[in-house]
């Protein structure tokens, strides 16, 4: 595995300190892979070779290619976008939850926030930044400069979990808020009322606005790993159960399968994209669909 | 129930445990935060009662296990009869468990109520069978003896002597053979171990010690007639069964032939079974394979004691084997020893006796045939007692039955004066005192005379050793002195009574009177029929009878009338009397230096219909009791009744001895060459039994040598070789009372389980390894065994 590659994992990003450098490596080691993969055809700044045209722009005949081919190719750039990308980050103490990998759910998801925004600003494309509990906190307007990366992720790093999440809530204030046609990233653990929870969403989205809901939980939320008996306590509510946890294990998994499978179907049926990740996943998942998502769109 | 470390049973106290360890030792469970916590909350109260029951199950696994271990190493044993039922109520208890764990999982499951009820009934029924059946029989099945294996013994051990194992296999008789065994047996024993052995004389307690016991062993002697096994077994039962000792062991060792144990006492089953419980009863059956074996019957003797000069026949049957190896004709000899009074004596320590000569010889064919019966004859007996062996050719692997022995007694009988005015009757009375009047024999008409009443006066009476007066008249005066002259001198007088006398009055005070044992006051007639009695049956008058006098069936003769005495004199004495156990038939009585026998009832008297018949001893088609009554009448009053001379071993031997004929002193040679000398008592020479056949002689001096003897043999029926089984040794002593074992390595597999019970180590460790199995899947160590949700529906 190239070197830069390894740290679309997460034990191995968090090994980096600085969010920007964080960032930075995550999505060179996301594109560095793309060119070998099926998904061969994205681009950041040019899209792929083509042979020249009449037509054609001579400036955009790529020399090194002619020497090394003996055929005249053209760089096709991507054109130039106006997608408008929103960083929504839920702040609900369960995101600062992990049960025994190296980041929380809320450091996962800034990593691969930062990533996100590091892409788009890469793209040209303004991103701004949103967090939530139970009502919207810090709010970053989108922006194409190259300096509100540094703006980003400074507010990234400063994000802590704690208390209750009202996300339907935090929705429709988001709904409110933004005026012109979005892309809204959600990273959340949809731990929350779930009727209410999609009804938000599909609000959100009859207002035109394109989602991608990130739904980061905890490595240890979706495996199970506990043995014998556990006093098992909800950070939010203080409420507990003991169980003994070879009993529990396989009954919990497929609740919680059942959970995101439902989930999925739910928000598909409302075109909305949903991503399930975990705390152990690759950071590549979560970029890929961004990217889908944005050729999608154009 | 017992055990072999019984120390070990406080292991049961680790139970306690996992007790205290589930009731104090539970781990807290560990806090862990969990966000996802309501997805985890749909199934955590079902979970928690299985995880309960799980607990508890795991719990009661481990109790288990911890006890059954402890059970298995203090070594639980039991009587081997009890171990069928519990390997049987183990696997009760084993499906129990299965269904119990069935009914757990399957209710955790949440399975349908019917499915796990089912199970959970069915186990607990199961749990009770198997716990009742375990009760049941621990506490009515035999119990152990103690467990420590040197602990002394109360043994009785029975060693079959009887002829069949003389029985020879492989070079080496079933006697050998139970002789080694007894002696392996007694090795076995711890040294104060308290043993007696049946091998001959009875036994009153268990005084020997195993060496002393040994010594007896090796001394014992087959025996020449069948033993009482059964009975031997009885005794030997009840002595064992008093014994303080705790361990109680009889050991028959025998070749499980028939004839030990067809004269089982009754109870023998019933005693079997009381003592079976607290004694053990080992049967070691040293019988081997049952080969051929040619054998003779018993001889039967025209007689034992003839006139000298007569001829004497010996009837023997031949029995072949089923499977003779060697032909089907065997050669049967008739040896006869000579008469020479010098002899036997013993030289270098081997008797020698007079030459044998061969003066018969039959070839028997029994090619179509199992059996033949020959008649072998020894010709002009000269005075004397003669030894006979008769002899088959065939050999086989017992040789006891292959000869038999007899002795006769050829004596010379005093000549017989008869009186009777019948002579038909006369001609009679002639031939059953000698019956070889009338015929070519030499002697016949010199022993015997007969005469009528009127010849009385002029006849020389002293050429006469005895005088027999058949229905005697009224005799002159002369006439009686003459013959009480002739009897007082020494001789005999036999007087059968009959009508001629006339009424009673006429008798008393006639002169007759004084040859009579008393006063003849009436001539009986009865109503009712009076049979006849013996008053003395080992009087010399049924010697004739030899040993079946007591087998006769008296009771078939009636008497009818009879003359009746009364005021007997002091000398006289009832021999024969009438079934009312008073009235006398026949009377001895002395009369100076000789001896007179009265008989009251007309005997013989021939049913002619013209008299009146005063008994039916002569009035049958075989009147053989009439007739041995005659001649043992006139061979006592003769001196010729000698003494039966045939014996079968065991009988206590006797002879007459009459000093004024015979040395008050003799020597007895046994078969075997020992000597013992014998010693004239009362007139009789009380000679003890004896369980060797053979020819037993006795050798005195009375101025020149003198020779006597007898013959001694097995009975007949006793080598008849045939082998009681399994089911009727079974049937006899009971079923599961007693223990069988063919050879050393069955008995030692025998005895170990019968002493030390049988092991249940391996059955409760088997239980213990299901217990481990069913604690580690409960535990989820080495199994991932979960509870599922039903998916049904």
């Amino acid at each position: 595995m190239p070197a830069v590659e390894k740290y679309l994992k997460p034990e191995l990003a968090a090994q980096i300190k600085r969010l920007d450098l964080r960032a930075q490596i995550i999505v060179r080691g996301f594109l560095q892979g793309l060119h070998a993969s099926p998904f061969h055809g994205f681009s950041v700044e040019f899209s792929e070779h083509r042979r020249y045209a009449p037509g054609d722009d001579p400036k955009d005949i790529d020399w090194v290619a002619y020497a090394k081919t003996n055929k005249y190719y053209v760089k096709k750039f991507e054109s130039e976008t106006n997608l408008t990308g929103y960083l929504a980050i839920d702040l609900s103490r369960s995101m600062g939850y992990t049960y025994r990998q190296s980041l929380t759910k809320l450091d996962y998801s800034i990593c691969l926030a930062a990533a996100l925004a590091y892409l788009m600003i890469q793209q040209q494309d303004p991103v701004g930044l949103v967090t939530f509990d139970t009502k919207l906190g810090a709010n970053l307007p989108p922006r194409s400069r190259r300096s509100q990366l540094p703006a980003i992720l400074s507010q990234l790093t400063r994000l802590k979990a704690a208390g209750e999440t009202d996300l339907a809530g935090s929705l429709v204030q988001l709904a409110a808020m933004l005026k012109h046609r979005s892309l809204v990233m959600l990273f959340s653990d949809l731990l929350g009322d779930e009727d209410s929870m999609l009804h938000a969403l599909r609000g959100l989205r009859h207002g035109g606005h394109d989602i991608i809901v990130f739904h980061v939980l905890d490595e240890a939320e979706v495996t199970f790993p506990f043995k014998g008996s556990v006093q098992l306590v909800d950070p939010e509510t203080g409420t507990s159960q003991a169980v003994s946890a070879a009993d529990a294990a396989e009954d919990y998994r497929r609740t919680i399968e059942a959970y995101r499978g439902r989930l999925d179907k739910t928000l598909h049926e409302s075109r909305i994209d949903y991503v399930p990740l975990d705390t152990s996943q690759p950071y590549d998942k979560a970029l890929m669909e961004y990217l889908l998502r944005r050729r999608d769109r154009f | 129930m017992s055990f072999t470390h019984i120390s070990l049973l406080a292991g049961m106290a680790v139970v306690t445990l996992p007790i205290l360890l589930h009731l104090f030792g539970q781990r807290q469970p560990q806090t862990v935060e969990f966000p996802a916590l309501r997805f985890v909350r749909q199934t955590a109260v079902e979970q928690s009662t299985s995880w309960q029951l799980r607990h508890f199950l795991l719990l009661l696994f481990r109790i288990l296990l911890l006890g059954l271990l402890a059970l298995a190493l203090a070594q639980p044993r039991v009587h081997n009869a009890l171990h069928g039922s519990l390997m049987g109520s183990a696997g009760v208890a084993l499906l129990a468990a299965l269904l119990t764990l069935a009914a757990a999982v399957a209710y955790a499951g949440r399975r349908p109520r019917a499915i796990w009820a089912t199970c959970l009934v069915v186990a607990v029924a199961l749990w009770g069978v198997a716990g009742w059946w375990t009760y049941a029989s621990l506490t009515s099945g035999p119990k152990l003896p103690a467990s420590d294996q040197s602990a002394p013994v109360a043994v009785a051990i029975l060693v079959d002597h009887s002829p069949a194992m003389g029985y020879v296999y492989q070079n080496k008789s079933r006697f050998d053979a139970a002789k080694e065994m007894a002696t392996w047996i007694l090795d076995q024993l711890p040294v104060d171990s308290r043993v007696g052995v049946f091998s001959g004389a009875p036994v009153r307690s268990l005084a020997l010690d195993p060496a002393a016991a040994k010594s007896q062993v090796q001394r014992a002697e087959l025996s020449g007639r069948s033993i009482d096994l059964a009975g031997r077994l009885r005794a030997a039962l009840e002595l064992v069964a008093q014994d303080e000792l705790e361990r109680k062991e009889v050991y028959v060792i025998t070749d499980l032939d028939r004839r030990p144990w067809v004269s089982a006492p009754p109870g023998l089953r019933e005693a079997v079974e009381r003592f079976g419980n607290q004694v053990l009863i080992q049967v070691v059956d040293v019988g081997g394979p049952r080969e051929a074996n040619w054998r003779l019957s018993d001889l039967q003797l025209d007689a034992e004691a003839v006139p000298s000069g007569s001829d004497v026949g010996i009837q023997v049957t031949v029995h072949r084997p089923e499977r003779p190896p060697a032909g089907n004709i065997a050669t049967v000899e008739l040896l006869q020893e000579a008469l020479d009074p010098r002899l036997p004596i013993v030289r270098n320590g081997q008797l020698e006796t007079a030459r044998q000569t061969v003066v018969d010889r039959q070839v028997v064919d029994l090619n179509d045939k199992d059996s033949a019966g020959i008649r072998l004859q020894a010709v002009n007996l000269a005075p004397g007692t003669h030894h006979f062996t008769v002899r088959m050719d065939q050999s086989d692997p017992l040789e006891i039955d292959n000869q038999r022995f007899a002795s006769v007694v050829a004596y010379e009988q005093d000549p017989t004066l008869i009186v009777s005015d019948d002579p038909e009757i006369g001609r009679m009375l002639q031939l059953i005192v000698d019956p070889r009047v009338g015929t070519a024999e030499p002697g016949g008409q010199r022993s015997t005379a007969v005469i009528r009443y009127a010849q009385l006066s002029s006849a020389e009476l002293d050429d006469y050793g005895v005088l027999c007066l058949y229905d005697p008249p009224l005799l002159a005066q002369a006439d009686v002195e003459k013959v009480r002259q002739r009897v007082s001198a020494g001789g005999g007088l036999l007087l059968l009574l009959g009508p001629r006398l006339g009424v009673p009055q006429q008798v008393q005070g006639s002169a007759i009177e004084s040859l009579l044992p008393g006063r003849l006051v009436d001539q009986a007639k009865y109503q009712t029929i009076q049979f006849l009695d013996p008053a003395a049956p080992t009087h010399p008058l049924f010697h004739v009878f030899g040993a079946t006098v007591r087998d006769i069936p008296w009771g078939q003769f009636p008497v009818f009338r009879n003359w009746v005495l009364a005021d007997l004199r002091d000398s006289a004495q009832t021999v024969l009397r009438l079934s009312d156990g008073t009235t006398p038939l026949i009377v001895e009585h002395g009369l100076g230096g000789g001896q007179v026998v009265t008989v009251t009832s007309l005997v013989p008297q021939a049913d002619t219909g013209r008299d009146a018949l005063w008994n039916g001893l002569w009035a049958t088609d075989d009147p053989w009791v009439a007739f041995g009554l005659l001649l043992g009448a006139i061979r006592s009053l003769s001196g010729a009744d000698e003494d039966v001379v045939n014996w079968q071993v065991g009988a206590s031997v006797t002879l007459r001895n009459d000093t004024r004929v015979y040395p008050a002193r003799w020597q007895l040679f046994l078969p075997d060459g020992q000597t013992r000398r014998v010693d004239t008592t009362d007139g009789m020479l009380l000679l003890g039994s004896f369980e060797r056949p053979g020819t037993y002689r006795l050798r005195g001096i009375r101025g020149d040598p003198v020779a006597r003897g007898f013959s001694v043999n097995a009975p007949a029926e006793d080598t008849v070789l045939e082998p009681i089984g399994a089911d009727e040794l079974a049937e006899l002593l009971g079923p599961n009372s007693f223990r069988l074992a063919r050879d050393r390595m069955e008995l030692e597999s025998s005895i170990g389980q019968a002493r030390y019970g049988s092991e249940l180590y391996s059955l409760v460790m088997l239980l213990v390894a299901a217990m481990f199995l069913a604690e580690q899947a409960m535990s989820n160590r080495f199994y991932q065994i979960k509870f599922r949700r039903y998916q049904g529906t």
